[in-house]
Formats: structure tokens, sequence, C-alpha cells
């Protein structure tokens, strides 16, 4: 009878879970062990032979300062984003539920930019910043053309794209605290701030958790802005991960290296983005 | 979450996804008679171009159809606009749906060519006509069929030369990097303070400029590849170089008369092309491409033409020849394609080459500078007559082929580096001597 039911069980997981269970193992189970396997290759992306080499991948990333520089750059860059994009989606959500007029019209127009794909935003900013800024006095010289200003930039553009979608993500948050704990917390003498600060952040400490998961693996793997907004310029020198990858396996034409590096960007990310999820998850509290 | 995370990853190894062994390179064509055109009859087969060169989008498409009637066959022509050819043809390989006629810069050819995909051309009736000269070639073989000529220079707006000096003005009356400068001197007293455009663009300062200081250490391509060499086993350094030195002297003047001197690394591309087309600006440092970006605000009337970079160090003729070659070149793939389709596919090679029809779509169609000696028909702007001129007088400094893929990249941003005043000549010239000892190349054969 148990044997019976066993089979059945699988039957049944097979009939429902089945299909997705294919997509999955097709679309990224098998990619993702098919690139792991090309780290072990000199592959150039297009010849017929791909020649085995071992961990030499491994070693040769080791020793690619560019590489560590560019995945340095790139950490600052989603710290920064991070708190940034963080801080301002927040704020914006404090404001756009509290008492104003034109709530929906705020909330849809700060939602707005994260609807523009990433290429074209990095145009129109590159056009603000190169011609706008320059022509209307703002500052002399446009902020792309030296290195810490074009930083600057790309975390300028990344908190326009991204704080809107986080505010809604904390709408959701501020309005699922309810309002009884409010009252009962203004009852017993909080001011509006103390309330924000003791009683409506520790219940929506899960919007937290994802909006910070979502920022921190969104900015590790930005391409899109960085390609449009400075092309990884001037002088090369705000190349992030991403695009140092796709330089390395299809410019240099060296796809295992490339490959290689892929693989630990992504393993980097993960290890920062997980833990900071099972960090915070732990802390949630529950009303 | 965590497929979501997953999925990041899926996405970045998603070209290598579903990569198949390709099949054994198939078996040699049989010869053709060599000539002129003959119609042929392909009806019911079809075949891909891949076009890279996206402003010739709908002229290509016409040709396309135009070609199709007449043989019955289908010619379906994709373009991509941005991004590089060799991850499309990589990703169309690993597919096993290779376009027939795959249109690529040099390198994406030679890598083909390497893997064993292109079909030898040698015995195409356009190949004696310049095919051989601008195509790839190598000791086995004739790999492509070179689709354009372009030339790279020092651009010059002849009507807003002479309307800011009030006299007759021709580019023969410069002839050294001194003339160039009496030149600005002269064009700044009479109220054109910045003479010249410079592109803050990594493939034209590296991939353009730079590479002259190869190109011109002789006047053929085993010089400058011998150069190369010589850089990579540290046995020359730039820095000592007279034609570097000379080259980066032009530049030096070039950077204090640039157009965007206040803030160079801002430089706007279609800003150069408009300021240069209506006459703002003299002159710019780029080539008979950017006539597309041009023409969207040429007056009629105005004369446009190219003339190489003055120096005063005149020797190998760098101051009479452009740099330029075939910078498109089209393959004919053998592993997906069969028999049939590889006969289209060169038919419609050979009716571009050597009918009125097909000319038309190079020349007039598409204002190309085409590379057979066979079409005679002028060129329809300035810029192309240049190249035109020069090409057919064989003043012209062959490009490099075997550039590392990352060489106008990196270097490209050292120039941005110099353009921009954070590093000066020597420095420059560190970073040019680090990349290239880094590199391992091929062994030179003679």
């Amino acid at each position: 009878m148990k044997r019976n039911n066993k089979a059945h069980m699988i039957g049944e997981f097979a009939l429902f879970a089945g299909p997705a269970v294919f997509c999955f193992v097709a679309v990224v189970i098998i990619p993702f062990l098919y690139g792991l396997y090309l780290t072990l290759t000199t592959w150039d992306g297009l010849s017929p032979t791909k020649d085995f080499v071992g961990l030499a991948n491994y070693i040769n990333v080791f020793k690619d300062t560019d590489f560590w520089s560019s995945l340095g750059k790139t950490i600052l860059y989603v710290a920064i984003s991070t708190v940034l994009v963080n801080v301002v989606g927040f704020a914006l959500a404090l404001l756009v539920t509290g008492k104003m007029h034109g709530k929906n019209f705020f909330r849809a127009g700060f939602f707005t930019p994260n609807l523009i794909g990433g290429i074209i935003l990095g145009y129109i900013w590159q056009f603000v910043f190169n011609r706008v800024m320059t022509n209307f006095g703002f500052m002399s010289k446009s902020m792309l053309s030296s290195y810490g200003t074009a930083f600057a930039a790309l975390v300028i553009v990344t908190i326009w794209q991204y704080s809107g979608y986080m505010m809604l993500i904390y709408i959701a948050g501020l309005t699922g605290v309810s309002e009884d704990l409010r009252e009962a917390a203004k009852i017993d003498g909080c001011t509006d701030s103390q309330c924000t600060r003791f009683i409506v952040l520790p219940l929506m400490r899960s919007s937290f958790t994802i909006c910070l998961f979502l920022t921190i693996t969104r900015c590790f793997m930005v391409y899109d802005v960085n390609l449009s907004l400075t092309e990884g310029g001037p002088g090369g020198s705000t190349v992030l991960a991403a695009m140092f990858v796709y330089n390395k396996a299809f410019s240099s034409k060296q796809y295992g290296l490339g490959q290689t590096e892929a693989v630990i960007l992504f393993i980097v990310a993960a290890i920062i983005a997980v833990s900071q999820a099972a960090y915070n998850s732990k802390r949630e509290v529950e009303a | 979450m965590k497929a979501r995370k997953i999925l990041s990853l899926g996405l970045a190894c998603i070209t290598a996804a579903g990569m198949t062994a390709v099949p054994a390179f198939a078996e040699e064509a049989t010869t053709e008679a060599a000539g002129g055109y003959e119609t042929e009859d392909f009806s019911g087969v079809t075949i891909e171009m891949l076009n890279t060169k996206s402003e010739i989008e709908d002229q290509l498409e016409a040709a396309a159809k135009t070609w199709g009637d007449e043989t019955g066959a289908t010619l379906n022509v994709y373009t991509i606009g941005s991004g590089s050819p060799s991850t499309e043809i990589s990703s169309r390989y690993a597919a096993g749906n290779a376009p027939a006629l795959i249109m690529g810069d040099i390198q994406d050819i030679v890598t083909c060519v390497k893997a064993g995909y292109a079909r030898d051309l040698s015995d195409q009736p356009w190949a004696a006509n310049g095919g051989t000269t601008y195509g790839y070639s190598t000791a086995d073989g004739l790999w492509s069929f070179p689709f354009c000529i372009e030339a790279r220079g020092l651009m010059y707006n002849k009507t807003a030369i002479e309307n800011t000096l009030g006299r007759d003005w021709d580019p023969s009356e410069v002839t050294s990097m001194d003339d160039l400068k009496s030149l600005f001197e002269e064009l700044a007293d009479a109220g054109m303070e910045t003479p010249v455009a410079l592109n803050m663009e990594d493939w034209s300062l590296g991939g353009h400029y730079l590479t002259l200081v190869y190109e011109q250490q002789g006047t053929d391509l085993d010089t400058a590849e011998k150069y190369i060499r010589s850089l990579a086993d540290g046995s020359e350094k730039i820095e000592d170089n007279d034609r570097f030195n000379s080259l980066f002297d032009t530049f030096d003047l070039l950077m204090q008369y640039n157009s965007n001197r206040d803030d160079p690394l801002a430089a706007d591309y279609s800003m150069n092309a408009a300021d240069f087309a209506e006459g703002d600006i003299a002159f710019w440092f780029n080539g008979n491409w950017a006539w597309a970006e041009t023409s969207e605000y040429y007056e009629d009337g105005t004369e446009l033409g190219i003339m190489p970079v003055p120096q005063n160090d005149t020797d190998n003729n760098a101051n009479d020849w452009l740099a330029g070659s075939a910078s498109k070149h089209v393959m004919v793939d053998t592993v997906d394609n069969d028999e049939q389709q590889q006969a289209a596919a060169l038919n419609f090679l050979n009716w571009l080459a050597n009918t009125d029809e097909g000319n038309k779509v190079l020349v007039e169609d598409c204002s190309l500078v085409p590379a057979f000696s066979n079409i005679e028909a002028d060129a329809t702007n300035g810029l192309a007559q240049s190249v035109k001129d020069y090409a057919a007088d064989g003043k012209l400094f062959p490009g490099v082929i075997d550039y590392p893929g990352d060489h106008w990249s990196t270097l490209g941003a050292s120039m941005q580096n110099y353009l921009g005043g954070t590093i000066d000549r020597a420095e420059l010239a560190k970073e040019i001597d680090d990349y290239w000892t880094s590199q391992t190349l091929d062994p030179w054969e003679d």
C-alpha cells in the first residue's frame, strides 16, 4: 500500500510540477552547468573546439588586477546606490502616504522612470549631463568627463531609476501597518516621528528585506545604464563588473575567462544578497 | 527570490546554451567559370544575409528584392543596429543557423576562417578586380567580399574655410604640421577660433588615431605587423619612435584648436557632425562613414573632402596617403547552408560587383566606395569621392588585421585620459608599451 502511495505521489508530482521543472532545468540548470563547464576551457566564443584547461582560468582571474579593481568599483557603487535608493524610496513613500494633494499623481510620477528602459534612460541623462547642465550654467564641465563625477552621475541615475520602484514596495509596507497600532502609540504619547521610528519601521522590516535584496542584485548586474551613460569612460574608469565581463568574453574573445569572471561576480553578489536577506528576515517582527 | 537570482546568472550564460558540435567543414565547392555575371535560376532557394551596416538597411532590402525577382530566390536581410557583429555571429553559429552571407568586421571574418566556417572565394569573377587586394586573403584562399572601402583622415569643409578666409583654399596647400598650424592661426584670426573637432569615442581615438602610428611605420602591412611584434617583445619602445612623436605633435595641435577643448571628453558626435557640415568648424578627424551623420545637416554646394593628417615627419608618404581599407567584409557560410544556398549567395555577391544594377546599389543607393576597379561611377558625396580618388591611385595605408580585440577600447581609454589632460605623453607611451608587452601575439611568418 505504501509503495503504491509513493508511485502515486511521484505521478502526481510529474503531472503538475513536471512541465515547470522541465522548463526550469532546460533554461536555467543546464545553461548554468554548461556555463560552469565553459570556465574550464579557453573557448573563444566561436571556434568548434574548446580546449580544456582545468582551473587555469580561475588562477588567471585571481591575477587579473583590472577585474578586481572593476569589481571593487562595483561593490562601492552597489553600497552607495543601495543606501541612497532606499533612503530616497522610503522618503518618497512617507511623502505620498502622508497628507498631501495629488498623491496618486505623484506616485505615478515617481514610478515612471522605472518604466523607461535603461538604455534610453542612459542616453537621456547623458544629454542632461553633457548639454543641459553645462549650457544652463549649473556647472562648467560635464559630470561625465572626469572619473569621480562620472561615477556620481551613475549613482544619481540609478537612484532616479529605482527609487520609484522601491517607493511602491514601501507604500505597500506602510499601508500594511494597522491604524490601531499607530493610534495606540499616539494615545501613549508618541510623536509622529517616534511613531514612525518605533512602531512603523520595525513592523515593515520585510519590505526593507525585499527592497535591499532587489537593489543589491540589480545594481550588481547593472550594464545598460553603464553602457549608454558613460560607456565605461572616461578613460575606462567606470567599467563596472558586468561590462568588464562582457568585454572580456566578446571584445577580447576570451569567452572562457569572461565566463569565469561572471561566475565569480555571481558568487560575490549571491553571498552579499543572501546574507543580507537572511540577517534581516531573522529580525522581522510579527504584529 | 532564489529563482530571480539564478535567472540573472542564467541570462549571463544563456548565449552559451544550446551550443552544439558544429558539423565538419563542407567539402570544397566546384569551381565556377570566371567572367562577368550570368543570371541563374534559384527558384525556391531561400538565403539570409546578416547586415551589420544598419544605415543601409532599406537600400539592401530593396536590392535583395530586385535580385530575388531576377533569380527567383528569396534573400532575407537581417540587420543588427547596435552591438558587435561578433556576438551575433557567435550566437547564430551556436544556434546552428548561420546566415549564408555574413557581413562582419575583418576580425570576425578571421575568426570564422580560423574555425573553418568560410568558403573560399578566390574563383569568383570579382576576385581579380580588387577582391583579392581588399578582401581577406591568406595563402589558402580568398575568404571575403570587400563590401566597401572606408578611409580616415582629417576631413575638411572647403567652403567653410574659403568663406572664413575670404580667399581660395586647397588642401594641397597644407603639406606639414607647420602649414596646418599657420592655417589654424589664420582661421582663428578670421573669427573661427576653434577650427577642428576631435571625437571623444575610444574607437576614434584608440582605433583610428593611435593606429596611424603602426600603419605609417612603412607603407605596407608587413612593416606595420612587424612593428607591433617588436612592441610586444619589448625590443621597441613607442616613445622613441619618430612616427609616434610626429603624430602626437599634430594631435597636440588638434587638441589646442579643438572645438570641444573646454571639456573634450564631453564631445558629442552628432554635434561635431552638425558643426562640420554647417561650417562652424573647418576640420574633423574622422572618415567617410561620417557622411551618414553629416548629410543630415549638409547643404547642397558645400565642398567636403578628406586629407591625410598633416605631420612634420613626411616619411613613408605620411602626408600623401589616407589610412583605409575594406571596412566591412561579407563571407559565405559553408556549415549551415547547402551547396545551392551557397551558389545563390555567390550569385548575389557577383550581381553586386558585376551588374549595373548591383553597382548602382553600392555607389548610389548606399553611398559607399566600392572596392572593385570595374566600377567607375563617381561617388555621391565629397568625402567618398576623396576616398575613391586616393584608392584609385593606390594611396591607402592598409589597416592591421590582427589587433587584439581589446586594443581600441583599452588604449582608447588611455587616449581619452591623454585628451582629457589627466596623463601626459610619456605616461601615454608607457601605457601603450605596457599594453603591448602584456600581449601574446601569433609569431610572425614571412
